[in-house]
């Protein structure tokens, strides 16, 4: 029965390159359902050994893998929906369905290893499958997008490596996860960094934003929603949680976090492009998790409640995040769009943290933690973190909403996009998309559902007040700009603000110019010095005609040199 | 009858008579030069995997000629000769498949699988080799036996490329030739010991042993391909693809660097070689190839060179491996022995289909190379993740072997140079690979060939780039299973460290 756990990986991994065929494409629907019913079928702590994969693997359940294994399957289910019904068969889109199925596998194999080199593996394989799924469909900003994820998840994943060496070093060659290890400041400076940069922790983040702008609905909603958490698991597994305090990370930890956490909200507040708030939100949701597992270190008496909180957060998020992408990419939809904009809308006040919805439950479940040093500097920074976030949700929805005195239709409805040349559409728009509206009204019912269900009724409240704060603030300010008549002010100016990519490019191409500038100098020098050297072939010339002449002809050499052979074998076999 | 003592001879002459029975075929024959060839490769493979199962029960094989007194040529068998011959003749098959599909049309055949089968027995020789000096010898034969193949075009540039072969290859075989024999005459006769057997000898000899190893190094480094001996592997790039492929995959350059292994820890032992403080050095000059190496593949247009200088910085590995004091990191060095040669040679032959399929000899034509051609640019595809160091292609288990066995030792900025040159790796196989798989092709190839019907190239061509390629995936997946390359390097290097 434990076989059910290989067929999790396995099932995604093989139906890959099946799926390229337009056919076939339905194979990815059925894909994540093997995680699904292994959740459903097999014990809480099943475990599966393969000694002879790899350096030796292990699968299996813990309390904290199923939580991340139902709302990762989830969320993969829900974008597949998308993919195989909006994206349809237009070209490239079998290039992406196998991207998107390897990507999958690697996510769920990283959730269900049980030593490192598995984990390893699937981070890796995710990692790089997503560079494909955030290409697709192709154009200039796509392509840069591509580059600076890819180059940041490399050196992410090489910093995983090291780390991962590093601790295998005091441990022998493998070892089960998640027996936290002896704390070590460069494995711990290590996985901050490696999962860091695939978290979006300030200031390792520039490859966020331009990617979740840029991939297509479905792709962002599985970036944003199940391959950011990988990082929290992470952290959750390796981190040395539980042990003993460790004041100087601790600290560090809680302030990375909190910059993260109150910047990113500062600089998505000035978007213009609706994916990019939600991708500062998630930069700043990041800094949240980063400085609970700072408040962990600092107070490992905390764990149990920390690791809990910190799970139920990851699951709201990432089922939160994952609509908001996919109600963006049902935006043009006709007759269903105020359909769509209310459950944007209720999906950005879950997401905000406002009363009775999902965010609200997660901010009480983590309450405890977060008030545990009592520092009045800390709640001050929470609760101004509270309203701008819940400001952020209303500047997204403000940009969502369709300007005073436009009349949509699917035609003239421009996407916001970073860059003047126009966004090449998905797939000519087939009939009513049905099933990935159905999928996403049922991924609203889960998320409104979500703390009725799992909460309790004094967790309904939470929040109020900063919600409270935030709308007296942010209501006068949308009814001040509203009143202008349409037409009138400035045309909204696109703006790339936050993107620290430029910042790096310059001085990486100036590197490049120089690095080709010396080596075409050293290129020069080494010929230069090697051409005496062939110089002196030439000048011996070939040899003078003689009456050797016959015996160098092949036939007289080969015969001869058989001869000799032969010769000589003989007088070695014979003298004793 | 006890047939063992003639095994070793047995494996190195299957390859060399039939090589020079094609040798006095004609050239129209090409039937029975095929099945010859064939035959050898098989009859090699039998016999070797019989050697297999004889040398993990212990077993012990050797061959001993003597040419005169205090100068035997001793083939003998154990667990490295093995790792090395298993690859050779594995690789050799499937390379000689490819051959055959490759060089269809071409003229001199003949004369091509002639050295091509005496190449494969003088590298089954150098890997059978009992003790210096007959490693010496088969080092020599070699070199001569690969001369032609490099320079089998005729064109002007290939003459060029052999010429140059030939001036690096064989002044570095005199230096080795001096230092075996000065080592020669200062502790006699050496046969290959596990553990090392110079550790034993007088304290006055030390300063001696110092410069011998250099002069060893150098006469090894030329063909290993060690910085600033390497010159001659990229203008060997004018030689036809499948010479590349076994130059580059199983016998030049893994030659070179099986020689630096032997010496380290059958001549010389590396516990004292580290006393001596070579294995330093050693080190020093594979990192600077491993970098300089990688620095170089960036700048290249041109496919087989991108590759050749790929390989220089790969077979590096090696000799990094063998210079960190630690059975981990013996074990990666060894183990990518295999790994290497499986993954390169699949690029190789993909490099090969691309210029015989289509024309395309750069990788600046590779656009959309992998709508037209998938699986060669799948096998291609997986071969270039090895390299970097992508799990679960094999080139990861080098990676984390090497990096646990420096991070053991405390050798930390081995894994610096793991880092950087997994990402100097990554900076130049993954723009091939971007162009290759997400950029449209062009209208019209340079020199297109339709070689096949329904595939999308011959068969002969096909197939060994997709074993190969498998192999390498397996390798990685299956690394922790019994008798797969690990275990086997684990072996070895638990039998050279003695415990």
């Amino acid at each position: 029965m434990s076989g059910l756990l290989l067929a999790v990986v396995l099932a995604p991994l093989l139906f890959a390159p099946l799926a390229v065929h337009p056919a076939l494409r339905w194979l990815v629907l059925i894909a994540p359902l093997p995680a699904l019913a292994a959740l459903a079928l097999l014990p809480p702590d099943a475990t599966l050994e393969l000694p002879w994969l790899l350096l030796g693997t292990a699968l299996g359940f813990d309390e904290t893998t199923r939580v991340f294994l139902l709302f990762t399957a989830l969320v993969w289910s829900l974008a597949a929906v998308s993919v195989v019904e909006r994206l349809g068969t237009a070209p490239g889109t079998g290039r992406f369905r196998l991207l998107f199925l390897l990507a999958l596998a690697g996510n769920l194999w990283l959730i269900l290893a049980r030593e490192p080199v598995g984990f390893y593996v699937g981070f890796a394989l995710m990692g790089l499958a997503a560079y494909g799924l955030i290409l697709h469909p192709g154009g200039l900003t796509r392509r840069r997008a591509g580059r600076v994820y890819l180059a940041m998840t490399l050196i992410g994943e090489l910093s995983l490596f090291v780390a991962l060496l590093l601790m295998a070093r005091t441990q022998g060659v493998t070892w089960n996860l998640p027996e936290t290890p002896t704390p070590d400041g460069a494995v711990i400076t290590l996985l901050l960094l490696g999962f860091g940069i695939k978290a979006g922790l300030m200031p390792l983040h520039p490859w966020l934003p331009l990617a979740y702008g840029a991939a297509p609905a479905p792709a962002a909603a599985v970036l944003s929603g199940a391959m950011s958490k990988v990082a929290l698991l992470g952290w959750l597994r390796l981190l040395p949680l539980g042990q003993v305090a460790l004041p100087e990370w601790g600290m560090l930890f809680v302030w990375l976090g909190l910059v993260s956490l109150l910047v990113a909200l500062g600089v998505g507040l000035v978007q213009t492009d609706p994916r990019r708030v939600l991708a500062y939100s998630s930069i700043s949701k990041a800094g949240l998790f980063v400085l609970l597992l700072g408040l962990l270190l600092l107070e490992p008496a905390l764990t149990p409640v920390g690791v809990g909180a910190l799970t139920l957060y990851a699951a709201h998020h990432a089922l939160v995040k994952s609509g908001l992408f996919l109600g963006l990419g049902l935006r043009d939809l006709d007759p269903a769009r105020p359909l769509v904009r209310a459950g944007l809308i209720l999906l950005a006040l879950a997401l905000a943290g406002a009363p009775l919805t999902s965010g609200a439950l997660a901010k009480y479940v983590a309450k405890p933690v977060l008030v545990s040093p009592g520092w009045i500097w800390l709640d001050l920074a929470l609760m101004l973190a509270a309203v701008a976030a819940a400001l952020l949700m209303a500047r997204f929805v403000w940009l969502i909403w369709p300007a005073p005195g436009v009349v949509e239709t699917a035609r003239s409805r421009t996407p916001v996009h970073d860059f003047q040349e126009p966004q090449t559409p998905i797939a000519p728009l087939p009939a009513f998309p049905i099933w990935s509206l159905a999928a996403w009204i049922l991924l609203l019912g889960l998320v409104a559902g979500f703390p009725f269900v799992l909460g309790e009724p004094s967790a309904w409240p939470t929040n109020a007040g900063a919600m409270l704060v935030a709308g007296l603030i942010a209501a006068p300010l949308a009814l001040a700009i509203r009143h202008r008549a349409p037409g009138s002010g400035r045309p909204a100016r696109q703006r790339r603000l936050g993107d620290l990519a430029v910042l790096v490019e310059p001085i990486l191409t100036a590197q490049l110019w120089a690095g080709r500038a010396l080596f075409g100098r050293w290129n020069a020098t080494v010929e230069a010095a090697r051409a005496p050297l062939y110089g002196l072939g030439k000048r011996v010339g070939p040899p003078p005609p003689d009456p050797e002449r016959t015996l160098r002809a092949w036939p007289t050499a080969g015969r001869l040199w058989l001869g000799v052979t032969l010769l000589l074998l003989l007088l070695v076999l014979i003298t004793p | 009858m006890n047939l063992d003592p003639y095994l070793p001879l047995a494996i190195v002459l299957s390859s060399a008579l039939p090589g020079v029975l094609i040798f006095l075929l004609g050239e129209e024959s090409h039937w029975r030069r095929t099945l010859l060839n064939m035959f050898g490769a098989l009859l090699k493979i039998v016999l070797v995997g019989w050697m297999i199962w004889g040398v993990f029960h212990g077993h012990v094989y050797e061959s001993r000629l003597t040419l005169m007194p205090g100068l035997e040529l001793v083939l003998s068998a154990d667990a490295l000769s093995v790792l090395f011959v298993a690859l050779s003749t594995v690789l050799w098959l499937v390379t000689t498949i490819y051959a055959i599909g490759y060089l269809e049309h071409s003229p001199n055949r003949s004369r091509f699988f002639g050295f091509f089968s005496l190449c494969v027995s003088a590298t089954v020789g150098i890997a059978l080799a009992g003790n210096l000096m007959t490693f010496v010898v088969f080092y020599e034969i070699l070199t001569l036996a690969t001369y032609p193949l490099v320079a089998h075009r005729g064109t002007p540039d290939a003459d060029h490329g052999a010429k140059v072969y030939l001036a690096y290859t064989m002044s570095g075989g005199v230096l080795l030739f001096v230092g075996a024999v000065w080592l020669q005459t200062l502790v006699g006769q050496l046969a290959f010991t596990q553990g090392g057997l110079l550790g034993a000898a007088p304290e006055a000899l030390h300063g001696q042993f110092i410069v011998i190893f250099f002069l060893l190094l150098a006469g090894l480094g030329v063909k290993a391909a060690l910085v600033p001996l390497h010159g001659w592997l990229p203008q060997a790039m004018v030689a036809p693809a499948p010479v590349s492929a076994l130059l580059h995959a199983v016998a030049v350059v893994k030659a070179g660097a099986f020689g630096i292994v032997r010496v380290v820890y059958d001549v010389y032992g590396v516990e004292f070689a580290h006393d001596l403080g070579l294995l330093t050095v050693l080190g020093v000059l594979a990192a600077t190839t491993i970098i300089y190496g990688s620095i170089k593949a960036l700048s290249q247009d041109g496919l087989k060179k991108r590759l050749a200088y790929s390989t220089v910085s790969q077979v590096s590995y090696i000799a990094l491996g063998a210079s960190v004091l630690g059975p981990i990191a013996t074990i990666g060095g060894l183990v990518h022995l295999v790994h290497q040669g499986i993954m390169k040679i699949t690029l190789f032959f993909c490099a090969g289909n691309y210029a015989e399929t289509l024309g395309v000899h750069k990788v600046s034509e590779m656009n959309g190379v992998g709508q037209r051609m998938p699986w060669t640019t799948l096998a291609f595809t997986v071969g270039a993740l090895g390299m970097i160091g992508i799990p679960p292609v094999a080139g990861f288990v080098t990676k984390w072997y090497l990096g646990l066995g420096a991070a053991s030792a405390g050798a930390y900025w081995v894994i610096g140079v793991l880092l950087v040159s997994s990402l100097l790796n990554a900076a130049y196989f993954l723009p091939i690979l971007y162009r290759a798989w997400f950029r449209p092709p062009p209208e019209h190839w340079p020199k297109e060939h339709v070689l096949s019907k329904r595939l999308e190239t011959a068969p002969s061509l096909l197939w060994p780039p997709v074993v190969t390629a498998l192999l390498a995936v397996v390798a990685g997946l299956l690394a922790a299973a019994p008798f797969s390359p690990l275990e086997w390097a684990t072996l070895i290097a638990e039998r050279e460290y003695g415990r």
